[in-house]
């Protein structure tokens, strides 16, 4: 896909970066925690199928936060007003992990605004049997062997990083730490988003890595059991990282459910 | 003429009895070090030596003793400072009780420590110094209070007890962490304004403007004496150029471990084990429990990413005697080195003390009662 737009939209304090490619209807991406500002084949094949909107969450990438964003009201709210102003009444929205939480969030806050929704390894849940991993006490080699089932699957991020420059990967890794904290530190999940849930009407697929280590899969049946009608897709040979470990298999698995 | 320094005791009532393999075995003496390695028999012995020892330091002549706060670790056994303080106000009669200092942002409620601090200012007649510290990065995960949020609610909180040791009550405190409708305690503080305050830091520029701009004594802990002397210059700068006026002596302090003996050789000799279980056992942990997100300023992170400084654990002893972390040596090489802080430095109050880590109690004795008579009187 050639055709990929970088926008910086002003949204309130927050300049949004986001990366829009492709025709067909409107799919908006919620990336995961580090995922930011990224142009991955499984956003390039998810370009051939929809229009792509895949904005950097505020305070992550390239978008900027004030000090007193600091809640998951704000992200909640930043993104209907995103979507006003990009003048999407309702989109397929996919959110991958954190983005994932947020994703469930936004639907269950703004059921019309979501046509189809797709949560792949979210986070947001707490179940007591399976605790998510604590993420903030991992180092970054700990953490990527969490994450994926095999690590060869993460080297396509090192093409789109700058790797000569370590010490500004540190301190953007950082800085988006620091987001994630301000909204996760004490908890990790919405005491309320189980029952929220209930609000949500978008037909609405769930994707799990049957290896995630991370989020386990227990997460993935409350999604599936408290959305209604909710499908439920576990991979094999996956882990956290569905849209980098088994891409033509997720794309695929959107473009069939979407067209259901 | 020699300038004058203070002298304040400092203990941080270690918990010395790790396993031989302890650095193989765990990553860190903090949060996840398990506590079925803590025995309660000897914890019993220990509280009451370290006791002992605080108030030993007193009749020997320190001006003061210092006790601080720690959560979940073996370094130091403090979790409540405070409750030291209220056993050494009995003890000790004339020394100042220096509490260095109680990590504000740890504590969902700061109306308690204003309280606590009041009572034990009253009690001891005005001698309480009441140092304020955002407790180690560690902590945050040991208490799950968000870093993101610690200097926002260090500085709230330091504002509502300074408010509630001087503004008449009751009155409402609105801020985005603490909420309070009726804030007038009982007691108020006998010292006036309130008891000192003492900032304790690595000499952030946050902290150090802060302490320079309150004229809060700033100490330096735990730190190369190159970045001491910079922390100094700075909060001098600071307080001349911003604040006018000028820093004096009484607003530097630094925390240096100090072991005297009878000789360079001996003194290293007898320190150094002690010492290496400090920094190789007591301080050992992960780059993520000391730096979680937020816990430092992204400019404060830039500035230790290139500073190239090492990690606790990767000193040598002779880099920690070269280096300025601590003093070692004969009681003239002692003097010659605090003499550096008095006459360059224009610091005037050592927060030192010999026990550290597994220092026998004889030694401990041994190097306070040297201190006491052959190093304190060249700087009175």
């Amino acid at each position: 896909m050639d055709n990929v737009i970088d926008k910086i939209i002003s949204v309130a304090q927050v300049q949004t970066h986001l990366k829009i490619a492709g025709q067909g209807s409107p799919l908006v991406f919620f990336h995961g925690m580090g995922l930011a500002d990224l142009w991955l084949p499984f956003h390039l094949q998810l370009a051939q199928d929809f229009t792509l909107y895949a904005p950097d969450h505020p305070g992550f990438g390239l978008s900027t936060a004030p000090d007193s964003f600091d809640s998951l009201e704000d992200f909640i709210i930043h993104y209907a007003d995103l979507l006003d102003i990009l003048g999407l009444k309702q989109v397929t929205l996919v959110g991958h992990s954190l983005g994932g939480w947020l994703a469930a969030e936004f639907a269950s806050f703004f059921p019309e605004r979501v046509k189809n929704l797709v949560l792949i390894s979210a986070g947001g849940l707490r179940v007591a049997t399976a605790p998510i991993v604590d993420v903030f006490a991992l180092s970054p080699e700990q953490l990527a062997m969490v994450c994926f089932y095999d690590l060869s699957s993460a080297m396509v991020l090192a093409s789109q990083r700058d790797l000569s420059n370590m010490k500004k990967l540190m301190l953007q890794d950082y800085k988006e730490r620091t987001m994630v904290a301000k909204i996760a530190w004490q908890l990790g999940y919405s005491p309320k988003l189980a029952n929220r849930l209930r609000r949500i009407s978008a037909p609405t697929l769930v994707i799990w890595g049957k290896d995630d280590q991370l989020v386990p899969t227990a997460h993935a049946e409350v999604y599936s059991q408290a959305i209604t009608g909710a499908k439920l897709a576990l991979l094999d040979e996956c882990g956290h990282m569905p849209p980098l470990e088994q891409v033509e298999q997720v794309v695929q698995l959107i473009k069939d459910f979407t067209k259901e | 003429m020699t300038k004058k320094m203070e002298f304040y005791y400092f203990h941080l009532m270690p918990y010395p009895y790790l396993p031989e393999d302890f650095n193989k075995q765990y990553d860190s003496t903090w949060v996840t070090l398990p506590n079925s390695l803590y025995d309660p028999e000897k914890g019993h012995h220990l509280y009451n030596r370290f006791l002992d020892e605080l108030v030993r330091a007193a009749e020997l002549g320190w001006d003061g003793v210092c006790v601080n706060e720690h959560h979940q670790n073996a370094y130091g056994t403090m979790p409540s400072p405070n409750i030291i303080a209220a056993m050494l106000v009995h003890r000790i009669k004339t020394a100042k009780i220096a509490i260095i200092g109680n990590a504000l942002p740890l504590h969902d409620d700061p109306l308690r420590v204003a309280e606590e601090i009041a009572m034990l200012d009253v009690i001891s007649g005005g001698r309480i110094i009441s140092g304020f510290v955002r407790g180690t990065g560690m902590e945050y995960y040991s208490y799950n209070v968000n870093p993101a949020h610690s200097r926002e609610r260090f500085y709230e909180a330091h504002d509502l007890i300074i408010e509630a040791w001087t503004k008449p009550g009751p009155f409402r405190f609105e801020g985005k962490h603490y909420n309070y409708r009726y804030v007038n305690p009982w007691p108020r503080p006998l010292q006036k304004p309130h008891p000192p305050i003492w900032l304790p830091g690595t000499g952030s520029l946050e902290t150090v403007e802060f302490a320079a701009e309150k004229r809060y004594p700033f100490m330096m802990v735990f730190s190369p004496q190159s970045y001491q002397r910079k922390a100094y210059d700075l909060y001098r700068r600071l307080a001349e150029d911003k604040f006018g006026y000028e820093a004096q002596p009484n607003q530097l302090a630094f925390a240096v471990p100090t072991f005297v003996a009878e000789t360079d050789e001996i003194a290293r000799k007898e320190a150094e084990k002690h010492v290496m279980w400090l920094f190789h056992k007591g301080l050992h942990t992960t780059p993520q429990f000391s730096f979680p997100p937020g816990y430092v300023t992204e400019k404060s992170l830039a500035a230790i990413l290139s500073s190239g400084i090492k990690q606790f654990s990767q000193l040598t002893f002779d880099e920690l005697i070269n280096e300025g972390y601590i003093i070692v040596g004969s009681p003239s090489t002692v003097i010659e080195k605090l003499s550096v802080y008095t006459e360059e430095m224009h610091a005037g109050i050592l927060i030192g003390g010999a026990q550290c880590g597994d220092m026998p109690e004889e030694l401990v004795t041994k190097n306070m009662e040297m201190f006491a008579k052959e190093v304190m009187p060249h700087f009175r």
